[in-house]
């Protein structure tokens, strides 16, 4: 959870939005953390290179909560 | 998953939608008219083309996009490409998207390059083409007039040997219609 934190902050504070201490699994990726869909892109390709892992494989993911599953269960 | 069609006349319609949107053409080098007979004429320039190949993206049965090769050079082996994603909610597949293509064109193609222009304030894709391996090779300067403004033109490269040696993405491998 504290390395998908760091990353989603660097993704928010290059595009000039403050910071968050924490995430919840219950947070919307664009209406909470306001992640656009190139930003979301961005995360993709971010998780893909720290984790391994398609978060996209099985469809598309809204909240912090379906990253999380994916990360675990890969 | 993710298919790559082979572009077809009945796609035309749908592409043409896309294409003049103006989330799409923003960052585009040049903006096209909404006119169907010109695209059906650039339809038929391009089937005939050997140095241009378009594919439409296909996600869980929806299409959501274009994906291009243009310019190939056969003699030099590399080639230029491009692409954009027409709908919306599916754009925060640009990450990944062009991973596939890099894996089906560098190991069904022969080129040892791909370049890639982005216009001047496209920082996200420029930032998705670093992370994908590319190096930045310099910017020609006010290089596309667009709308009464010059734009700056961000010139990049991702050599066939630093996406194999960046050894990541190489799971994307997508269906490509020939």
């Amino acid at each position: 959870m504290e390395k998908l934190l760091a990353i989603i902050n660097e993704i928010r504070e290059e595009a000039g939005n403050s910071t968050i201490e924490t995430l919840a699994s219950s947070m919307d990726l664009r209406e909470d953390l306001h992640l656009d869909s190139l930003m979301l892109a961005e995360l993709t390709v971010r998780l893909e290179d720290e984790f391994d892992v398609d978060i996209f494989e099985d469809g598309i993911v809204q909240t912090i909560g379906e990253i999380i599953v994916k990360l675990e269960g890969k | 998953m993710i298919r790559f069609i082979k572009l077809r006349e009945e796609h035309l319609e749908q592409v043409l939608e896309w294409r003049t949107q103006e989330d799409v053409t923003r960052f585009m080098n040049t903006d096209i008219e909404k006119d169907m007979n010109k695209q059906k004429e650039w339809f038929k320039r391009i089937s005939h083309s050997e140095t241009n190949a378009y594919w439409i993206i296909e996600i869980k049965g929806q299409l959501v996009g274009v994906i291009c090769l243009n310019g190939m050079d056969h003699v030099n082996k590399r080639t230029s490409w491009g692409f954009y994603i027409g709908e919306e909610k599916y754009r925060l597949y640009g990450g990944i998207i062009p991973p596939y293509f890099y894996n089906y064109v560098f190991s069904t193609y022969g080129f040892h390059k791909i370049t890639a222009e982005v216009m001047e304030g496209n920082d996200n894709v420029i930032k998705l083409n670093l992370l994908h391996g590319y190096r930045m090779v310099g910017v020609y300067k006010e290089h596309i007039f667009k709308n009464g403004s010059c734009y700056d033109l961000h010139l990049l490269e991702l050599l066939k040997e630093d996406w194999i040696k960046l050894n990541k993405f190489q799971k994307y491998n997508g269906v490509f219609e020939q």
